[in-house]
């Protein structure tokens, strides 16, 4: 009996056919895990993006900063790698007032605040953390 | 009818009047159909071309065939064909009935293809034998043989003309078969073809993810990203929460002399001192809500700390 019968083929088409939709069924599960998860990195990637964008440093936010404190001759400014210090003895509470309300309605990593009231003005030490 | 021809295998020749004793189930067998289980008839066509012979030998047959189901066989010898027609499932029920198992059966081959003018007339039982009559063997009464040779059936020499039975012809037709054949075929291309696409959509979204990576300057791991996400996060939160209590302190209405004297933000610790405060309560209740940690009152001096 060397000829191979037809049902013996059949046989191997039906174990193939079953073989292919249970690999397509399984690669389609993968392919789903694969699209949430690909949606999640998106999604982290965009947050954490945005995020750093807000609070890491960048040349036009210490610019901004820089153009702020500009004006008034009374209040300093050291920079670092890591820091921003603003630091005025003496100001009106007027200045410290707008200058502080900027750069709140900004997105600052305000590591250390410090206002305190003098005879007719203010003492102002702000650290931003970048 | 049979004989030992190794310790493995036994030829045997199939025929009605023989009675098969014992085959050992380790044994194959080779199996010769008698004359008795086809038919065979010697053409002259003027083709050669062996599908076109197929072709043609069902209505070459058609006369001579009784109704049923008929398988075809053929094979050329001096220029002409030598052409057979069998019933499977018939030969199938022959050899169920000679009680041989079907899967010892290695070949099955036609008489006329195994016997010769050296082997004829083979002696089937007392009464018949096998004999040639114009290149056709046929089973004929032993009287009409002068000579009978005394051949051992082992010492037959095999050809290399088998047949395959169809054994399953009876559950399911060729044609059934076929159209199974067909629609299994579109499954496994309709599969395939599927396994491919997702499989390159897998692809695809791995390179698109390490192309977000890329762009966005993302660490090497998921993890990593979500532990630096949550970093970010936890200073947004701290800086908002910052801000709004400071706008709320911004808003308080002071009684007349009352005045904030120090606003301090050091550590995650909100420090605020107020002066000449008549009534605390009025304070601490506006700030309350953010959870005062500290509080101190003398000498209408109000100094409260408040974790960020």
């Amino acid at each position: 009996m060397k000829k191979i019968n037809p049902l013996y083929l059949l046989l191997l088409m039906v174990i193939l056919t079953l073989f292919l939709a249970y690999k397509t069924n399984i690669v389609k599960k993968e392919l789903k895990t694969a699209t949430k998860k690909f949606r999640k990195t998106k999604e982290l990637a965009l947050k954490l993006h945005s995020i750093k964008k807000a609070y890491d440093y960048s040349e036009i936010k210490e610019k901004r900063l820089i153009i702020l404190i500009k004006n008034n001759k009374n209040i300093k400014y050291t920079k670092s790698r890591d820091k921003f210090i603003i630091e005025a003895k003496d100001i009106s509470a007027n200045v410290a007032g707008s200058l502080i309300t900027k750069i709140l309605n900004d997105t600052y990593n305000i590591s250390y605040i410090d206002i305190k009231k003098l005879d007719k003005k203010l003492y102002l030490k702000m650290e931003i953390k970048w | 009818m049979f004989t030992r021809f190794n310790q493995n295998l036994q030829i045997v020749l199939l025929d009605k009047n023989v009675k098969i004793s014992y085959i050992e189930k380790n044994t194959k067998i080779v199996l010769i159909l008698s004359p008795t289980y086809y038919w065979v008839k010697k053409f002259d066509l003027p083709t050669k071309n062996k599908r076109e012979i197929r072709k043609l030998l069902p209505s070459l047959f058609e006369e001579f065939l009784p109704n049923g189901e008929y398988s075809y066989d053929f094979y050329f010898e001096n220029e002409k064909i030598i052409a057979f027609a069998y019933d499977d499932s018939y030969i199938l029920k022959e050899i169920a009935k000679h009680g041989i198992d079907i899967s010892q059966v290695k070949s099955i081959k036609f008489a006329q293809t195994e016997f010769g003018d050296n082997n004829l007339a083979y002696k089937i039982d007392n009464k018949t034998v096998l004999t040639k009559q114009d290149s056709i063997i046929i089973k004929v009464p032993i009287e009409f043989v002068d000579e009978v040779k005394e051949t051992k059936i082992n010492n037959i020499k095999l050809s290399n003309h088998n047949i395959a039975l169809k054994q399953f012809s009876k559950i399911i037709d060729i044609k059934s078969i076929y159209i199974l054949f067909g629609v299994f075929f579109m499954f496994i291309i309709i599969y395939g073809y599927s396994l491919s696409n997702i499989s390159k959509k897998i692809e695809k979204l791995q390179e698109q993810k390490s192309f977000i990576f890329k762009k966005y300057n993302l660490l090497k791991t998921s993890f990593q990203n979500k532990s630096l996400y949550k970093e970010y996060k936890k200073i947004d939160k701290k800086q908002k929460r910052f801000k709004e209590i400071l706008s709320k302190i911004i808003m308080i209405r002071f009684d007349k002399g009352e005045f904030i004297d120090e606003i301090k933000f050091q550590k995650n610790k909100l420090y605020i001192t107020f002066k000449q405060i008549k009534n605390k309560n009025k304070i601490i209740n506006t700030l309350k809500s953010y959870g005062i940690t500290k509080q101190k009152y003398k000498n209408k001096i109000l100094t409260l700390e408040i974790k960020i």
